[in-house]
Parts: C-alpha cells; sequence; structure tokens
C-alpha cells in the first residue's frame, strides 16, 4: 500500500508490461482508470502513456487500474494491471493545530438577599 | 572509369617520389666515386634511408592504382545498382511454391503477447511542486 497525505498534489507511476517470459513487450491502446475519482484522479500521462501521476483528491483508499491491447494484429487481447492500494490520510496542514479561547460578557454576581428579621 | 579517391595525396606523393628518387641516385653517384670509407659510409646510409622513403612512397602509389583498379571492377560490375535476376517461368515457379510452404510454416507461430502491466508509484509531490511525468 502506498501512504499519502491530502497535503500531496500528486503520485507519480510508471507501467511496466512484460511477456510471461518476463521480457519487456507493449501494448496498444493503453487507458487508465482510478476505483475511486472522489480520492485519486488521473492526473497527466506521458506521451507514450507508459507513466504519468495521479492527482490526490481527498482522504480514502483507491487504486489504479489499466488496461491494454496485448495484440498487435487485427484482434484484440486486453490484458488489465491494478496497482497497489493507495491510502490517502489527511495532511498536518488539514489537522487541528490550535485552540482559541474567546470571552463573553462577564456575568455580575448576584447581590445577596437582606438579613431575615 | 572510376574517380581517382584520392587525386590529392596521389599528387603529393609523385612530387615527393620525384624529389627523393633525385637524392637517391646523386647519393648513388657519390659512392660510385669511391670516396674515403667514413663518407662512404655515411652516404651510404643515407642513400638507405632515401630508398626505403622511396620504396614506400612507391608502395603507397601502387596501391592508389590497386583500389582505383578495384573501384572500376566494382563500376562494371554494375555498382551500385542491384539488378533484380530473371528466371524461367518454371523456376519462378518453383520459387514462389518453395516461399509459400517457407511462408505456411512460419505462420503458426505467433509473437508472444504481453501478459502483464504493472504500476509502480514514486514519491508523492507535495502541493506547490510540479510532478514530472
Amino acid at each position: 500500500m502506498a501512504d499519502v497525505t491530502t497535503d500531496d498534489a500528486s503520485l507519480p507511476f510508471t507501467l511496466g508490461v512484460t511477456k510471461p517470459d518476463g521480457s519487456p513487450a507493449t501494448v496498444d491502446n493503453i487507458v487508465y482508470a482510478s476505483s475511486d475519482e472522489t480520492v485519486l484522479r488521473m492526473g497527466v500521462l506521458a506521451a507514450n502513456n507508459l507513466s504519468g501521476s495521479v492527482d490526490i483528491v481527498a482522504e480514502g483508499t483507491a487504486r489504479v487500474t489499466v488496461t491494454g491491447d496485448a495484440d498487435h494484429g487485427s484482434g484484440v487481447h486486453t490484458i488489465t494491471g491494478v496497482s497497489e492500494d493507495v491510502h490517502v490520510s489527511t495532511g498536518p496542514s488539514s489537522m487541528a493545530s490550535t485552540f482559541s479561547f474567546t470571552f463573553g460578557t462577564p456575568v455580575p454576581k448576584v447581590p445577596a438577599p437582606p438579613p431575615g428579621p | 572509369m572510376a574517380t581517382d579517391p584520392a587525386p590529392a595525396l596521389r599528387a603529393e606523393l609523385l612530387a615527393a617520389q620525384t624529389v627523393v628518387g633525385s637524392q637517391v641516385r646523386g647519393l648513388s653517384y657519390l659512392i660510385a666515386t669511391d670516396p674515403p670509407v667514413d663518407l662512404t659510409a655515411v652516404l651510404t646510409s643515407a642513400l638507405d634511408g632515401r630508398n626505403r622513403r622511396y620504396f614506400l612512397i612507391h608502395k603507397v602509389l601502387t596501391d592508389l592504382d590497386l583500389l582505383l583498379a578495384d573501384l572500376d571492377a566494382l563500376e562494371v560490375d554494375g555498382y551500385p545498382t542491384l539488378d533484380p535476376i530473371q528466371v524461367a517461368d518454371t523456376a519462378f515457379g518453383e520459387l514462389k511454391t518453395e516461399v509459400g510452404d517457407i511462408e505456411a510454416g512460419a505462420a503458426i507461430f505467433q509473437e508472444m503477447m504481453a501478459s502483464m502491466m504493472e504500476v509502480t508509484f514514486g514519491q508523492p509531490v507535495p502541493k506547490g511542486k510540479t510532478a514530472s511525468p
């Protein structure tokens, strides 16, 4: 799990694509999606779509899903990758940091009742 | 006829060869006058050096001639053109059949496709700074 806070603006990432034998591969039509756009939103992508960043929106947990077409021919063979969870917690700048006291109008003492007969 | 690939070098070497050739002849004439032994040794040593220089210049000039001849042969062979080779219909038909068989054999194979995509996160970028994808 990747831990970030709301004080962070974005989280860069890189995409690795491999064949079954572990050698590097390429895919067509790479598409990224955030599992929860209220937490993470897809940001800037590099021209080759093999890296980019996600924008950090608010507290929560989300992950990035990526799909691509592994068939470079006329067919389509979609493969999917899922990132680790990204946990966004409240950053120090959003936490309470000071106490302030504000006094109201003073309350006068109640006069003592006169002594009895 | 191919163009001399190094005309300036050839001209320079021919000029040097003329100078050295004259020195070789002069040294030979001097030695032929039967000078004293010490002078003969000096003249002989100088003649050996100039003869060596003359031989090396001559060798480079010969190699340049051979290179030119090789370039001529290459040009006569049609360089740089590579013309298609025409064959009889029968041979051409057999060739196409062979190629078809090879293509059919190769077609049963498929390039290994990508099977895994992995997203790896880097360090978060604090607010106020710019991310570099």
